[in-house]
């Protein structure tokens, strides 16, 4: 039983590694936390089962494409307009703003789509797949094979190509990396859209499991927030570590403890952490310091 | 004219409050009313937290909760009256308010927002789930509500006025505390931490009471609200309502108290008026706080703070005259009591202060490496040395802004390691090398925070005010108490960081460049200024590049290298020093006549001054 606890953890705690990737990515390149990405979520979700599969009945892989590309331009969209603008701000103003976006966001969802639950089917049926010591449905193992993807995926390509070092050069140094020649805002815009991409990911996924409403995203963006500091402030590789880890963590203490108190359990998590290890599991050089 | 209009503005106010009651306004407008002065007061506790002090706290609306769970549990349970249930609810929630505080002296910034945010959650789940205390879901029925019967007939229409005085006279409070020593104190640990520590401010003890008032008002409104309605659900207090009312400190415009307020009544106000559109207006909110964040920070508070005028800001300084020059040191130096050239050491008797075997390492580089020699009373040392060396480290450590291992010792009082404003308490202060001043503050203010209670000698507002304006005026930037820090230029910032330093009259200055950015005819008579400090008791150890300006000021210089200490003693004399010639031209000794390189030194040093200035 407890093999099957930790494995559906283990499905949970990809979403959570997919958003605190995002955290990571728009963190390390324009030292900003975005406390709108769980709204992110919430409007990608909306956007692939409301528009694309409901309204125009395209299939699963198109329509996944599909918001993608409107996830990413809305992301890019609002990097240039609104994210760009507060780098020169104090850490409080840049976070009641973002706070504030993901209101409009999830407002928005509400308004266009409507305040009902949308229920959406897994166009891969929900069939159990049998694996001895645990059940996995194949949703599940849907999650988990798109993040390890995602996660070699981005591996290889910041370490081997050229976009990979354009973006750690503009992380690492802004001034130096503009004079250099890179294309900055560029650079800044397309790293938003990415974290727009990720957090699309992870609605698209997530909404099989749970109904698509206003508020699938909040706890989900609040708890990809804990699994980066767990992890370690701005790590790529904490971040995916932290997400599994907390996905597992929760699931686990939730059968153990208490089901009432699920949501609870990572929040308290992250209380310990910060008093045992506030730089996280695996720290980031130039991190946020506690 | 302004006193007129400002009048006439506070009378159409008390007409707009007090008309709902006397033209009999019917019970639902009441209500909503009722409620903005409630949530205008939650606010309030909000505004101070995060506006006054900046720590972010999105988690208010648990602490209304809490407010409103004791008062009930406290009256149906405990059967209090309310008198007694409503204090005692806001003793508990003030408790709460304090271990907040010291959670945030320990996490800052973004984790300070998801450690809030998160509690507010906890505390919804808990409330949630925990039937047998809060009710669960459903909530709490049937709390007995407050009743004035001579006000009116139904308890929303007693409790309007009561309700909106009780609002504005904490507003008013507020606003007094604001511009008190301790409302500075917040707003200098908002502006710049480090430098408000380094100033003698106690950011622990400050922050945490940032905190507790946070959380009374916080408590005295969820109180209020079940006193109200006679009713409390968890519904009422989720991570919306908090964001909700940081929306009304937002759109009152962050750190103004009374932009608040008008933030609180717009927010409350605003949906019921708009009731037709009420499917856009969380929307259109979620967009305002975006768009006041980006272009127009202030907000409401700017008509808000005009409304409150002197009250605010307190009296306000006539405007002196500006001295002849744009900066006129020598004018105040030469007019200056009992110092022309005065090179007469008060009270020279051995060493104030002591350093022994001080080390320090950042990664792996070792900036103060076993450093030890002793700061004479009475004296102006340099300490000099090529860049990287370690001065700004010695100078940190000396003000308690870094630790470091080995001893420094004042008087016989250990100062390592201690926290800065204790420094600050033993009477050392500084400036820093890329001026720190509270930028939103006034120049006054700036300075007023850095005053230092001597014992056995009188306190009070009045007395900090004069001595702070006597400091000012010491430095010739008088003319400047009342403008904004932030608007100042670098020459100007710089002496007014001066004018902070030596307010507190401490015993031991200590100067990172002070220098740099004045203009190059105030160099020299900045030799002046310190002297006649020195005169005034001070023990001055200086950071400077300008060997010309060393060896006019300096009664000894200490010289430092790749954290090491390489020379001590008189400046002549040093910059003789092989070692010393080597560290700054990095060559052999022996090369050349020592008098070429001493020639060699002293044009480095100006170089290296211009391309820091």
């Amino acid at each position: 039983m407890l093999g099957q606890v930790v494995a559906s953890g283990l499905a949970m705690g990809c979403i959570y590694a997919l958003v605190a990737l995002g955290y990571a990515y728009v963190w390390n390149t324009m030292a900003i936390v975005n406390f709108a990405a769980g709204e992110f979520l919430t409007f990608a979700a909306y956007v692939f089962v409301a528009t694309f599969t409901m309204s125009l009945g395209l299939p699963f892989w198109l329509s996944l494409l599909l918001t993608a590309i409107a996830m990413a331009a809305l992301g890019a969209l609002f990097s240039r307009l609104v994210f760009a603008r507060l780098q020169r701000q104090r850490a409080l103003v840049a976070i009641i703003a973002t706070v504030g976006f993901g209101i409009f966001l999830k407002e928005m969802a509400r308004i266009l789509y409507g305040p009902e639950p949308l229920l959406y089917v897994s166009p891969f049926g929900d069939d159990m797949l049998d694996f001895g010591a645990f059940r996995l449905s194949v949703q599940q193992l849907l999650i988990m094979v798109v993040v390890v993807v995602v996660t070699a995926a981005q591996y290889f390509v910041l370490r081997y190509s050229m976009i990979g070092k354009i973006m750690r050069a503009t992380a690492l140094d802004r001034e130096t990396a503009a004079l250099m020649g890179v294309p900055v805002n560029a650079v800044l815009a397309g790293t938003f859209a990415f974290s727009a991409v990720l957090a699309a990911l992870a609605g698209i996924l997530l909404a099989p499991l749970f109904y698509v409403t206003t508020e699938m995203g909040t706890l989900v963006g609040l708890k990809g927030f804990v699994a980066m500091i767990i992890g370690g402030f701005g790590s790529v590789p904490g971040a995916i570590v932290g997400g599994v880890l907390l996905g597992v963590i929760e699931n686990v203490g939730a059968f153990t403890i208490s089901s009432t108190y699920k949501d609870a359990i990572a929040f308290t998590l992250l209380l310990v952490f910060l008093v045992v290890r506030p730089e996280g599991l695996i720290p980031e050089r130039n991190a946020d310091r506690a | 004219m302004s006193s007129f209009l400002r009048l006439t503005a506070w009378l159409l106010i008390a007409a707009a409050i007090v008309a709902p009651i006397a033209i009999g306004m019917n019970t639902y407008y009441l209500h909503v009313l009722n409620l903005a002065w409630i949530f205008a007061i939650a606010a309030l506790g909000l505004s101070v937290a995060t506006g006054v002090a900046g720590q972010i706290v999105l988690g208010q609306a648990a602490l209304v909760g809490i407010g409103a769970y004791a008062t009930a549990l406290l009256m149906m349970r405990l059967s209090l009256p309310w008198w007694l249930a409503l204090p005692l609810a806001m003793a508990l929630t003030g408790t709460v308010g304090a271990m907040l505080g010291l959670i945030s002296t320990r996490i800052k910034g973004h984790y300070l927002a998801i450690v809030t945010l998160a509690l507010n959650e906890i505390f919804r789940i808990v409330a949630v789930n925990e039937e047998a205390l809060t009710g669960g879901p459903m909530g709490l029925r049937n709390i007995p509500t407050l009743r004035i019967p001579g006000l009116g007939e139904s308890i929303t229409q007693q409790l309007y006025l009561p309700l909106a005085g009780l609002m504005l006279a904490s507003y008013l409070l507020m606003i007094l505390f604001h511009r008190s020593a301790l409302g500075r104190e917040l707003r200098a640990v908002r502006d710049d931490e480090m430098a408000a520590e380094a100033m003698g401010v106690n950011s622990v003890r400050v922050k945490t009471i940032a905190f507790v008032i946070c959380s009374l008002w916080a408590s005295l409104s969820g109180g209020l609200y079940v006193l109200l309605v006679g009713f409390v659900a968890p519904t009422n207090f989720t991570i919306a309502e908090s964001v909700k009312m940081m929306l009304m400190v937002v759109i009152g415009g962050l750190g103004s108290i009374p932009g608040t307020m008008l933030g609180a009544i717009v927010v409350t106000i605003l949906p019921e008026a708009l009731r037709d559109l009420q499917t856009y207006y969380m929307a259109a909110f979620g967009a305002a706080v975006v768009i006041i964040m980006l272009v127009w920070p202030k907000g409401l508070g700017v008509f808000a703070d005009w409304l409150w005028g002197s009250v605010l800001t307190g009296r306000r300084e006539p405007e002196a005259a500006s001295p002849a020059g744009p900066l006129s040191l020598a004018a105040v130096a030469a007019a200056g009591p009992g110092l022309a050239g005065g090179t007469a050491l008060p009270d020279s008797s051995g060493p104030l202060m002591r350093m022994r075997k001080v080390s320090r390492s950042f990664g792996g580089v070792r900036a103060l490496n076993d450093v030890s020699f002793d700061v004479m009373r009475g004296e102006i040392l340099g300490l000099i040395g090529p860049n990287g060396s370690g001065k700004s480290t010695m100078i940190n450590a000396c003000s308690g802004v870094i630790h470091v291992d080995g001893l420094i010792e004042l008087d016989s009082h250990p100062l390592q390691n201690r926290p800065a404003w204790e420094v600050h308490a033993h009477g050392v202060a500084r400036i820093f090398q890329n001026v720190r001043l509270w930028e939103s503050m006034t120049v006054l203010e700036n300075v007023m925070v850095a005053w230092r209670r001597i014992p056995g000698q009188p306190g009070g507002e009045a007395t900090i005010r004069q001595a702070s304006l006597a400091a000012l005026e010491q430095m010739g930037v008088r003319h400047l108490a009342m403008r904004q820090a932030g608007d100042l230029s670098f020459g100007q910032s710089r002496l007014v960081e001066m004018a902070r330093a030596i307010v507190g009259r401490p015993k031991v200055l200590l100067l990172d460049e002070p220098a740099a950015g004045l203009r190059g005819g105030l160099v020299m008579e900045l030799s002046t200024i310190l002297q006649r400090l020195r005169a005034q008791g001070m023990t001055i150890l200086v950071v400077e590049h300008r060997i010309k300006l060393v060896t006019s000021m300096c009664d000894r210089v200490v010289v430092l290298n790749l954290g090491d200490l390489i020379a001590n003693g008189a400046p002549a004399a040093v910059m003789e020093s092989p070692v010393v010639i080597e560290a700054y031209l990095g060559e052999r000794a022996g090369a050349a006549s020592h008098e070429t390189r001493a020639r060699h030194i002293r044009r480095r040093s100006v170089d290296h001054a211009g391309a820091h200035g």
